[in-house]
């Protein structure tokens, strides 16, 4: 069972990513940190227990993580970008106000409190101290890998893999050149690029080809266990939202970023175009601030970065209603 | 014999009584007044400089400059200024530089080519070395040293109003000229032509007080009372926005520079220095000045004082000439 | 008994520090973390190690980071120079040797990062603890950015670095600052109470050939060994940087220590608004608001310093030491 510790900023797809994290018989969740990002860390900290809770994880520890970047703040003219309606806005369902980001998911409270270490300091003790490599999936801001990657660069040595759901290479959503996750802590994002360990991205590229439609929504339904009907709540709310907010190519299909990242580590086979590309993120303070940037020249510069382009809507689905079927 | 200067301005209210000074001094032979974006948008300034030099009569031609700075405004994270303080006297809001100036409205009109086409042609063709004095933001006089670096060779001085060392003003780093045009500002200082820096520490010294404006006044002339009046309404800005050691005081930076050609003396502590212009973020448009020992290549003079009583009597020697008897 | 942690890149003034923070009653050393600057991590830990064994110190000692928080990412900063080395009676010295002159270190460094002993000692804290960086701020930095709720264990933050009008590294910046502008914009707005000792006051409490004579006559190690610092840094006070006073050296980090031991060495210290720039020309500068508004003061500069005094408190250090 391949071994991995979560950093999410729960939101929905994130809750979504967290409980197929936990009841995938393929993947051991040995921890869960939060960090700032759809909401606050003290909101998306008790939304990950929450979730965790829900798929019958409650006792995987929560380590409360970053509440702000590791520097983007220090700049006020960096401090507040414009957000995407997408990621912020709210839309309304049969007179239902609803929000893909609220600070509060609608999930029963965990009785188990987050942990007191936080989470970069978790990462350097568990790296340390561990036997094995572990993979870790990133889908909020990377601020906690990236202090902790700056705290002990060995740490590496300790990581099998980092899966990253952010950047986008022809799509972006929180600026016309970056994607939030990476645009919210560019910094972060570039050390965990430069740190040297494989890295998988979930590229908004990706996550937009497979978003899920009205029939993906229905067969979740059908499952009929917790996370399957949140799941199929959330593509409901984001069908809407989406069409409303940001429409994409597909008509009325919505993306569950983070979600993609778990399916890719349950079956690969659910992206079905990557590229290996040569990648850096813009750190600078202008209009490109935090974007992916991926090198196309024949003598590249940059890590050389696995990144998802393609993923099947179908097969996501697949792997989200076996994960769920059983309940926990 | 005269001193052939083109002063660049963006008037203004210490702009004015820098144009009134350099109009009527013997000492200087003014060819032509070139405004700039700055102080207020360009249709202000432009406008303004005709007034002031119409109200004295004046054969001087004046040229409309940028009205934009040459890349801040394509920079969607250069800082912004900070909110200004509102002034209120007597029930109405007072700020250091009112959109128009209270004088008639001009009638005569602007010259046909912009500031920077006339910089070029005139300095191409100039026969012997003129001196600038800008006392706006920097933008016209870099724009025309970058359309023909050539030019640079007539230019005998250029005397900046901008800076300040230990003195700020528009943010904890920055005085605004330089601020609103730091790489204009940066292309000058580095031309290779000798550059006089008026900072805040020399302006901020060299004072006008309520007592000196009465002697304007008391010269009842145009300018002078013009000037009394404007400098009246500067120290009221001083008094609550930035009071200043003297009390009842305001700096008329600009028309420091026009002294400064007349009486050297106006200025104190001048120290050759290396000097360059910060670019972003906290130090967008400071003035850093090289302490060290070893310092880098020195590329600038840069007053640390100045002398106010020296420079009360050069203003008032000036507007004593004024042949226009008082409103 | 003040509780403190200094945090060093060893370092020639960073030693003379170290040595008056172990040796004064009035300061209770809990610990040690090196950040690399002067010199690479693993030698200014080495140093920082060697110097305490050479005392005999128990005091743990934390290996902290081996690059700045973020700056090095881009290539958007300004190159720093480094001056040769100063030739003097045929020897070449520079202002902080690779290695200190003491005998290779027994002692190993703690287990923990120093960031995270930071968190981890003031998180359970039963009573406020000084800070006294003389490095760049990165470990502090890191540190607040992953517990910002530390700062309510921290007494006060005694920051060596900055410059108002006297700068060394660049015509706007003083060396520790501009290693890591980011980390210190952090430390500057924590918070907690931060005392900027800047060149500006370090520059006036220099030391002097005489002083270091001083040192000898005490003789004791500490004292033979700060005058052996101190006589370097004038060889090359000299020649790159002289100062006012003539054969003169400053001990920058070493002043901090005593403005907690007294802080009456300080003489002008100056409640203001401090922030540090981040980019481009003045990088790494540390800005004083001067304007008669100036934003919201956020900490305290040292303008001035009483040079006499300083030496007379670094000489009653000394004198506990061991012959």
């Amino acid at each position: 069972m391949r071994k991995i510790i979560l950093d999410v900023d729960t939101g929905t797809d994130d809750a979504i990513a967290i409980m197929a994290a936990v009841r995938a018989s393929q993947l051991e969740l040995t921890a869960l940190c939060s960090v700032h990002g759809n909401a606050a860390v003290e909101h998306t900290t008790k939304n990950t227990l929450n979730a965790a809770y829900a798929a019958g994880g409650g006792t995987i520890p929560v380590y409360p993580g970053a509440a702000d970047p590791m520097v983007k703040n220090l700049i006020p003219s960096r401090a507040n970008p414009v957000e995407e309606p997408i990621l912020s806005g709210t839309t309304e369902i049969n007179g239902v106000v609803v929000s893909i980001n609220p600070d509060l998911l609608p999930l029963k409270e965990s009785p188990y409190p987050p942990q007191e270490k936080p989470a970069a300091l978790f990462y350097v003790e568990e790296l340390r101290s561990r036997e094995e490599k572990v993979t870790i999936v990133a889908t909020g801001a990377m601020t906690n890998l990236g202090l902790a990657l700056r705290l002990d660069p060995r740490i590496t040595e300790k990581i099998e893999e980092i899966v990253i759901m952010g950047g986008g290479v022809q799509k972006t959503n929180i600026t016309a050149a970056a994607e939030a996750n990476f645009f919210k802590d560019p910094e972060a994002a570039a050390i965990v690029l430069d740190s040297g360990v494989p890295i998988t991205i979930c590229t908004l590229d990706g996550t937009h080809s497979c978003g899920l439609t009205e029939e993906h929504e229905k067969r979740l339904r059908g499952v009929g266990t917790l996370p399957a009907i949140f799941t199929a709540n959330d593509v409901r709310v984001r069908r809407e939202s989406y069409s409303r907010l940001q429409p994409l190519e597909r008509e009325g299909t919505a993306p569950i970023h983070d979600a993609l990242c778990i399916a890719y580590l349950i079956d690969p086979a659910v992206a079905t175009r990557t590229v290996t590309a040569a990648c850096k993120v813009d750190c600078s303070d202008g209009i490109s601030e935090g974007r992916l940037q991926v090198d196309g020249r024949h003598f590249r510069e940059g890590a050389e970065v696995h990144l998802i382009l393609e993923a099947d809507p179908d097969k996501l689905c697949d792997i989200l209603v076996d994960t769920f079927l059983e309940e926990g | 014999m005269a001193r052939k200067i083109i002063l660049d301005v963006d008037t203004g209210s210490d702009d004015a009584v820098a144009i009134m000074a350099a109009i009527l001094s013997p000492d200087i032979q003014l060819e032509a007044v070139c405004s700039v974006a700055g102080n207020k948008d360009i249709d202000k300034t432009t406008e303004n400089t005709l007034r002031v030099v119409e109200l004295l009569g004046a054969e001087v031609p004046v040229y409309r400059g940028c009205r934009e700075p040459l890349v801040k405004f394509l920079c969607p994270d250069r800082l912004e200024r900070e909110e200004k303080k509102k002034v209120v006297k007597d029930g109405k809001v007072v700020e250091m530089h009112s959109d128009y100036l209270d004088i008639p409205t001009a009638t005569i009109r602007e010259q046909d080519i912009s500031a920077v086409e006339f910089y070029v042609q005139y300095l191409r063709q100039a026969k012997e070395p003129v001196t600038l004095v800008a006392v706006g933001p920097l933008t016209n006089v870099a724009m025309a040293l970058m359309v023909d670096g050539t030019i640079a060779e007539k230019i005998e001085e250029i005397v900046v109003m901008g800076g300040g060392y230990n003195i700020t003003n528009v943010t904890p780093t920055a005085e605004f000229n330089i601020w609103y045009d730091p790489e204009a500002a940066q292309r000058v200082i580095s031309s290779g032509v000798r550059v006089t820096m008026v900072p805040l520490d020399a302006t901020h010294a060299a004072c006008i007080t309520l007592d000196d404006c009465k002697r304007f006044r008391a010269l009842n002339t145009v300018s002078g009372d013009f000037a009394a009046e404007l400098c009246e309404q500067r120290i009221v800005m001083h008094n609550a926005a930035q009071p200043l050691d003297v009390p009842d005081a305001a700096a008329v930076h600009d028309a420091l520079c026009i002294a400064y050609l007349i009486d050297p003396g106006v200025l104190k502590d001048v120290r050759h220095v290396h000097c360059v212009v910060g670019f972003r973020d906290f130090c967008e448009g400071q003035t850093i000045v090289d302490p060290r020992y070893y310092t880098e290549e020195k590329n600038c003079y840069y007053a640390f004082d100045g002398d106010r009583f020296k420079f009360v009597d050069v203003l008032c020697d000036l507007f004593a000439r004024d042949k226009r008897k008082g409103r | 008994m003040t509780k403190v942690i200094l945090d060093v890149d060893t370092g020639s003034d960073d030693a003379v520090a170290i040595m008056a923070a172990a040796l004064s009653p009035e300061i209770d050393l809990v610990g040690i973390c090196t950040v690399w600057g002067n010199q690479a991590i693993e030698n200014t830990t080495d140093n920082t190690l060697r110097l305490v064994d050479a005392m005999g110190l128990k005091v743990p000692v934390y290996k902290g980071c081996d690059t700045a928080m973020v700056k090095y990412l881009t290539h958007d900063y300004v190159e720093n120079v480094e001056r040769p080395a100063v030739m003097h009676n045929g020897k070449a010295f520079i202002m902080h040797s690779e290695h200190l002159d003491l005998p290779e270190a027994v002692s190993k460094p703690e287990d923990v990062p120093a960031a995270c002993f930071y968190v981890d000692y003031l998180r359970k804290a039963k009573e406020k603890v000084t800070l006294i960086p003389v490095g760049p701020l990165t470990n502090l930095g890191l540190a607040l950015r992953i517990a910002p709720d530390i700062v309510e264990n921290i007494e006060q933050i005694v920051v060596m670095g900055g410059g108002s009008k006297i700068t060394n590294c660049n015509s706007w910046s003083e060396s520790n600052i501009w290693h890591d502008p980011e980390a210190a914009q952090i430390v500057a707005n924590c918070g907690a109470k931060v005392v900027w000792v800047p060149l500006d006051a370090t520059h006036q409490a220099c030391i002097t050939l005489d002083d270091c004579k001083r040192f000898r006559e005490i003789d004791t190690f500490p004292a033979r060994f700060a005058a052996d610092q101190c006589e370097q840094r004038i060889i090359v006070h000299n020649a790159q940087q002289p100062l006012d006073i003539p054969d003169a050296a400053a001990v920058h980090d070493a002043l901090c220590v005593a403005y907690v031991i007294d802080p009456a060495v300080i003489t002008d210290l100056r409640h203001c608004h401090v922030e540090i720039g981040l980019s481009g020309y003045g990088e790494g500068q540390t800005i004083v608001d001067q304007r008669a508004y100036p934003l919201e003061k956020n900490g305290y500069f040292a303008y001035d310093a009483d040079r006499f005094k300083f030496v007379d408190m670094l000489c009653d250090c000394f004198k506990r030491g061991k012959k």
